[in-house]
């Protein structure tokens, strides 16, 4: 369907490259001409008002606290020189210029309030606030928010994709449109980068997908050097061109970017100025998405991974209470490559800072993992904490029919934008018939409409009980399924495992339960996808079902389990080790833990391997990646091993170490593998990261009485950094201290004062050995 | 990328027979090349060279081992290029569970931006322009905190999305910036 609105309104085009056609020097920052030339801007904003423009952009783009520090000065400057042109104006706003944790180094909040600081100081003088030329979909969210939580004007966001449709940080565009409708932004759309020519495509794409209007401020094509210049080719008559076949997509606002000039927009609107301006309304979807991936419920089923929960495991209780979120990535990992869609992320524990704890989880799991996570916790500041810091659009774990969890969660999830597990239980808890459960969720779907949230945002949980202990109790959850499914028309999830509480051999049953719900039309079930079964059933249902093309996951899928299965161990543990190769040592050691001590094969098999390749290294027989894949083995053999063991053996735990990056460092990957050699040889390592200020290393020092400390540093511009670590540290503990890194030798690490040096990650541990004397 | 270059960077014999490691490196290569999008640009500026000095407009870069190296030229190429944060991505990925694929993605990365940059060469070569070897920022006696001029110079955060911090790291990580003399004949 598409709804017609008045005119296609049309805002300026280029800035910067106005103003370096007027004298501008590259390197020279335009946000300072308002101040020291403002009749250069002022000349701009006229001649694009002149043109015919209804909206001027501010002279605003980099104006933000991170390069200037009198932001408020530059801005109101701006705004005043923007407003003097008689139009509507927009506060233009475009990237900090940093980029954000986990992979780069501004935080979440520090970019909120960079990006608050810049829309505070227009004062709310403008008509719109315009986001423009952004690359990274977290750093969006976080000025989208500053702009809601600081300012009443609409937010427009435009976003600069490369030739392949993707941001810089490999945002596509459906997983752009899930979320920014889902921080409920008032129009979307895309600048710079591309010239008219190449965005058509990606607009056809986005107005597909899209509901909002939209919003095409290209280039003047794409940037070409010529004589040492960049120049834009695509003269005024040509863009304009191109820019009515846009328009005819379905556009709402259209402008220019770099390249683009007075004569550009003129010629545009000629062209352009009696197309009507229209917004779309494509088929609702339930859909959530990661920062690339994007997953809907739909016809075609979906697993969410369950494994990311602490409930009946002792290894995984034990990672939280020693913050060990690197176990929580290794689970989800696990859990991406046996085939799940969507990760539960469950970590509460009574013990746990829960919020801080689920910020660093899910921060953690973005770095590695393009999966969307589901949110998964009672805790409402847990809930808020994550959905603010989560780079997508999450699932939201969950809601039920109690008014006062209603009036929790919903708030949260407009604000955010979520979809919402729907709990059919309420104040009297869990009703035993389908009928039951039916009425709770239409409740809670005229409770969410009331919020403004429409139930293809909400997906129902029938919730399944044991069926140990009433026997009509699986008919009853299967029957809802089916009845959300057809009378309510909302999309479904299941806790599958519930079912077989109490019963032996879980799986079987669990397998075929979930098939019944399947069958019954569920469009998630959130199960073990380590489980084979599982799994099984999941192919095959879908193959069954017509959802499987050729049956080619099946194939793949099924047939690759069955192979890696006949496969038995042909050689023993020291060997597998020795050699380096991973699936085989843990193989041996499941073989070897049916009828031999742990503490044996640590001591008899582990040790001595890892011995043997660490001599071979230091002679040169034996390179890097070959001592490397040793370790990765002895470290699937320990993981079997640990999985084994009791909690009295577990707890002896070996000596402490702690590790860290220095502060300013970001190269970490020379202290992560002297982390995996120490953690081999029993220490118990504690990682504090990299880009680690002094005061953290000595805080965990003290906190953790631990004796010795690992430092590593690759750019002489951070030896300084690692310096002071070790003054402090030395100052204030007994503590021993072991660097190693690219640009350090042992004289610099004498200099330094560093109590030891380590050329590579096999000396660190001889120094580990030697100084905790083990 | 180049099979030996990698093992370089590695420390391992070239001659390396262990088929296991082999696997490993050739892996890394095609994960790359199938998952990593490289990115890169340049601008040509005018220049004026002195004994310790590189002039531009409106940089001016102080190292005597740059200017000997672009001696005689009256313009240098500024160029940019990075394999994006999805070579961050993968490093970060591997550092969790697989520690000897981190290390040789790492090296494998190294050598994919090599030959990024190496293409931006090419691409000058075919227009006819003679260029002198690739300089970068913390080579010698050219300060690494002049990363600030080559970003402001070619607009490379806007552009193709690497950014600095405060000490001077580029992140993505796997990153390069270069000056690069061309000779006044062509």
């Amino acid at each position: 369907m598409v709804i017609t609105m008045e005119k296609i309104k049309f805002f300026d085009g280029g800035m910067g490259t106005m103003l370096q056609a007027d004298g501008l020097k590259p390197g020279e920052l335009p946000e300072l001409l308002n101040l020291t030339a403002p009749e250069k801007v002022a000349k701009v904003h006229k001649a694009y008002a002149e043109a015919g423009s209804d909206i001027i952009s501010t002279n605003t783009f980099g104006a933000n606290s991170l390069k200037f520090d009198n932001v408020e000065e530059i801005v109101s400057s701006a705004v005043s020189l923007a407003k003097s042109a008689g139009k509507m104006v927009a506060l233009d706003i475009g990237p900090t210029g940093k980029l954000l944790k986990p992979l780069g180094e501004l935080s979440f909040e520090d970019a909120y309030e960079v990006f608050k600081k810049t829309i505070v100081a227009a004062e709310d003088k403008t008509d719109i606030i315009l986001l423009e030329t952004m690359t990274d979909l977290l750093e969006i969210k976080a000025a989208v928010l500053a702009a809601k939580e600081n300012s009443k004007l609409p937010v427009f966001v435009s976003m600069m994709f490369d030739d392949t449709g993707r941001l810089l940080t490999g945002t596509d565009i459906r997983s752009a449109v899930v979320t920014l409708e889902g921080l409920g932004v008032d129009a979307i759309g895309m600048n710079c980068g591309l010239g008219p020519e190449q965005m058509y495509e990606f607009v056809r794409e986005l107005r597909s997908y899209t509901k909002l209007p939209i919003l095409v401020n290209p280039n003047a094509g794409l940037p070409e050097s010529v004589n040492g210049n960049t120049v834009f080719n695509v003269d005024a008559q040509e863009f304009a061109e191109c820019m009515e076949r846009i328009a005819k997509l379905g556009v709402s606002y259209l402008g220019g970017c770099c390249g683009t000039t007075p004569e550009h927009i003129r010629k545009m609107i000629e062209a352009c100025g009696k197309i009507p301006s229209a917004i779309t309304q494509p088929e609702p979807t339930t859909a959530v998405c990661s920062y690339s991936k994007t997953v809907e419920l739909g016809t075609d089923r979906v697993i969410i991974g369950e494994r990311i929960n602490p409930t009946g495991k002792k290894l995984f209780k034990e990672a939280l209470r020693r913050h060990d979120i690197n176990y929580i990535v290794r689970e989800g990992v696990a859990q991406k490559e046996a085939g799940a869609h969507i990760l539960d992320v469950n970590i509460g524990l009574p013990e746990i800072d829960e919020p801080s704890m689920m910020k660093e989880s899910v921060l953690a799991l973005q770095s590695v993992i393009d999966l969307p996570l589901q949110i998964d916790t009672s805790d409402p500041i847990a809930m808020e904490t994550a959905l603010r810091c989560y780079n997508g659009k999450a699932m939201l774990n969950s809601v039920n029919g109690k008014d006062e969890v209603m009036k929790q969660v919903f708030p949260l999830a407009k604000k955010y934008g979520a979809v919402v597990v729907c709990l059919c239980l309420d104040e009297s808890g869990i009703p035993e018939t389908a009928d039951g459960r039916i009425e709770i969720a239409r409740k809670i779907i005229e409770t969410a409409k009331s919020y403004g949230i429409p139930k293809n945002e909400l997906v129902f949980d029938a919730l399944a009980m044991t069926v140990s202990t009433g026997a009509d109790n699986a008919n009853q959850t299967i029957d809802a399924v089916r009845r959300l499914n057809d009378e309510l028309g909302v999309k479904t999830v299941l806790g599958v495992s519930n079912i077989s509480f109490g019963l032996p051999n879980r799986d079987e049953i669990n397998s075929t339960f979930f098939a019944m719900a399947l069958q019954a039309g569920l469009s998630a079930g959130i199960i073990n996808p380590m489980s084979e079964k599982m799994m099984n059933i999941y192919y095959s249902f879908r193959a069954l079902k017509g959802l499987d093309d050729n049956c080619g996951d099946y194939i793949t899928k099924i047939s690759a389990k069955k192979q890696a299965e006949t496969e038995q161990p042909v050689t023993d543990l020291k060997t597998a080790i020795i050699k380096g190769i991973k699936n085989e040592a843990a193989k041996c050691a499941e073989k070897l833990i049916e009828n031999t001590d742990s503490l044996e094969i640590i001591n008899g098999y582990i040790i001595p391997a890892l011995d043997f390749v660490g001599d071979e290294f230091e002679a040169k027989r034996m390179f890097l990646p070959q001592l490397l894949m040793s370790a990765d083995s002895a470290k699937a053999a320990f993981d079997v091993i640990k999985a084994r063991m009791t909690s009295s053996d577990s707890s002896q735990s070996g000596k402490r170490v702690i590790l860290a990056t220095v502060h300013g460092d970001i190269h970490d990957i020379g202290k992560n593998i002297v982390k995996v050699l120490l953690e081999n040889y029993g220490f118990d390592v504690i990682d504090l990261g990299k880009d680690v200020p002094p005061e953290k290393v000595l805080e965990e020092t003290v906190n953790s009485n631990t004796e010795l400390v690992g430092l590593s540093a690759l750019m002489t511009t951070t030896v300084p950094a690692m310096e002071e670590t070790i003054k402090l540290i030395h100052e204030n503990t007994d503590a021993k201290v072991m660097v190693g890194g690219a640009v350090l030798t042992k004289s610099y690490a004498d200099m330094i004062n560093a109590d030891f040096y380590a050329k590579d990650a096999a000396e660190s541990v001889k120094i580990a050995k030697k100084c905790l004397k083990i | 990328m180049d099979k030996a270059e990698i093992l370089r960077y590695l420390r391992t014999s070239s001659k390396i027979e262990d088929e296991n490691v082999l696997r490993l490196v050739e892996s890394c290569m095609d994960e790359i090349n199938s998952t990593v999008r490289p990115k890169s640009i340049y601008r040509i500026f005018d220049c004026k060279v002195t004994e310790s000095e590189v002039i531009l407009d409106s940089a001016v870069f102080k190292s005597k081992r740059l200017a000997e190296t672009v001696k005689g030229c009256n313009r240098v190429c500024i160029m940019g290029a990075t394999l994006g944060i999805q070579g961050d991505r993968l490093l970060n990925l591997y550092a969790e569970t697989e520690i000897a694929r981190a290390a040789v993605m790492q090296s494998a990365l190294a050598s994919k931006i090599e030959e990024v940059c190496d293409s931006v060469e090419d691409d000058l070569r075919s227009q006819g322009l003679v260029l002198r070897q690739r300089y970068s920022p913390g080579y010698f006696d050219l300060d690494i905190s002049q990363q600030r001029d080559i970003f402001s110079l070619i607009d490379i955060t806007k552009r193709i999305g690497v950014t600095l911090t405060d000490t001077f790291q580029m992140i993505p990580t796997k990153s390069v910036t270069a000056i690069i003399g061309i000779d006044n004949f062509e």
